[in-house]
């Protein structure tokens, strides 16, 4: 049953209350076109953490690291990647031992991800923007309103 | 006359070139072109740490053939540091580090950015202090360049760089890869005559932010489909003269606030665009400024500019330790003034 994101405030209420049941090597897996919404979910995420600096696009540099207040954060994105031997050769594994894993495309790396998950699908139709989720590991029994 | 080798591995290319105190450019490789060349075989990854460890040490060889030069000729090593991918940044810094320490060379880290900052005093004489614009495929921000590791970043983009909006927006018309080059061709096709927004223009600052015009992009593509190829070539108008009114929206703000600037600079691959050049050109003669963007083998990522980098830190006397360790994430405002007068 996906959940109505009607406002940005939705959203950013969906980022606190996953930011703060997230730890070290626990991965959100964040599903979506483009302009789905990932990356607003992702700069409100590191907002409820306590970041204030911009949250830019990982798109070309395929991870950004974030040191916060009490965590450390990687914020991936495997949309230039084409399989999960490229994200390996890149680096990424270590990122998933060491951090939370915000991921955008995982799709493109489906065989690395952490079993400890939140699979996250945003959709943006006609203006109306939803999101699905699925929890793996220790988030299977998760349950999200707002 | 100071020679300085100089690596960059912080992102998709393996580079490495040699300049010299007197701005030239004695060898300048990079990973492509030795495949054009026909050097080695097989695949490449596109972006592979490993990649960079197996490219690198051959690359510097052909470097140094192609200046002439031994490592004994060479008065210094410099590798990008940050900010980039750890494992790129780590093998290009190790390397560097190894035959500076081998060799008894000076060693220095150099800041990516920085680079692109400093490059135009390379092929141009521009004298401290002028404005940059930054834009690439990763980066879009407005800089007074003050002096070496003086930088005031007046504003950046929030989300996406302009680059990658030019990609996104190619990719959802089916235009291809690389999308600036095709975005551009198509734009020459239409008329911006579909509305779509300038992001941050009503504010007060210099800021950028191209995520909500490539959404307004793609709303635009889903409500209408299927497009036309006219209104394909109109939406890639519309879209690219969006990206020049934000350019020029904030350009103005920034030159108007530094009128010591009396130079206006453009550097990354988005300045290979034309049509941006050319609004970038115009703002300048209209606003008194001189505009100088380097060539576009200096603007995308190559090491030249990172060998350039060196050599103005070099000069002014700095190296750097060998238990300098690399940043993913380093912004420009976070390094400290050479504090140099020329």
């Amino acid at each position: 049953m996906p959940l109505l994101l009607k406002t940005l405030k939705d959203t950013q209420s969906l980022a606190q209350q996953l930011a703060a049941q997230s730890h070290a090597t626990d991965c959100l897996a964040l599903y979506g076109n483009l302009g789905a919404g990932k990356t607003t979910f992702a700069r409100y995420f590191l907002e409820a953490l306590g970041w204030t600096a911009e949250v830019p696009s990982p798109t070309f540099t395929i991870a950004q690291f974030y040191e916060l207040p009490t965590h450390t954060l990687w914020h991936l994105d495997a949309y230039r990647l084409k399989s999960a031997d490229e994200a390996i050769e890149a680096g990424l594994e270590d990122c998933f031992q060491n951090g939370i894993c915000l991921v955008e495309w995982p799709q493109n790396i489906a065989g690395l991800l952490p079993k400890n998950r939140l699979d996250l699908h945003f959709s943006l139709e006609e203006n109306s923007r939803t999101v699905e989720y699925t929890g793996h590991g220790h988030w299977q029994h998760i349950a999200l309103n707002f | 006359m100071i020679k300085i080798l100089a690596l960059e591995t912080s992102c998709d290319e393996t580079a490495v070139a040699v300049v010299d105190s007197h701005k030239r450019i004695l060898a300048h490789v990079i990973r492509s072109q030795i495949e054009e060349h026909q050097l080695y075989g097989g695949v490449v990854p596109e972006l592979a740490s490993r990649a960079h460890l197996d490219f690198l040490p051959s690359l510097v060889t052909e470097a140094l053939k192609q200046a002439r030069l031994g490592y004994g000729d060479v008065s210094a090593i410099a590798a990008t540091t940050g900010p980039g991918l750890m494992g790129g940044l780590l093998v290009g810094a190790t390397f560097a580090k190894a035959v500076a320490f081998a060799r008894n060379l000076p060693f220095l880290g150099i800041n990516h950015l920085e680079g692109h900052a400093l490059t135009v005093r390379l092929t141009h004489d521009v004298p401290f202090p002028y404005l940059l614009l930054l834009t690439s495929g990763g980066h879009c921000q407005i800089l007074e360049v003050r002096g070496v590791g003086d930088y005031k970043e007046l504003g950046t983009t929030l989300d996406d760089a302009a680059g990658e909006a030019f990609d996104k927006v190619a990719k959802m018309l089916g235009l291809g890869f690389p999308g600036g080059p095709a975005v551009e061709k198509m734009a020459l096709k239409g008329q911006p005559n579909i509305p779509l927004p300038r992001p941050l223009m009503e504010q007060n600052n210099y800021n950028f932010s191209f995520s909500g015009l490539k959404t307004a992009v793609l709303q635009y593509q889903q409500k209408h489909a299927p497009l036309s190829p006219q209104t394909v070539a109109d939406l890639c108008a519309s879209f690219q003269a969006a990206v020049r009114d934000c350019f020029v929206n904030r350009l103005t703000k920034a030159i108007q606030a530094l009128p010591l600037c009396q130079h206006v600079v453009v550097a990354g691959g988005v300045a290979a665009n034309v049509y941006l050049r050319d609004a970038l050109q115009e703002l300048c003669t209209q606003q008194g400024r001189i505009f100088v963007a380097p060539p576009l083998a200096l603007c995308t990522d190559n090491a030249a500019m990172i060998g350039w980098a060196a050599m103005e830190r070099f000069r002014l006397g700095y190296q750097d330790p060998l238990t300098l360790r690399p940043r993913p994430r380093w912004p420009l405002k976070e390094l400290t003034s050479c504090n140099t007068g020329f």
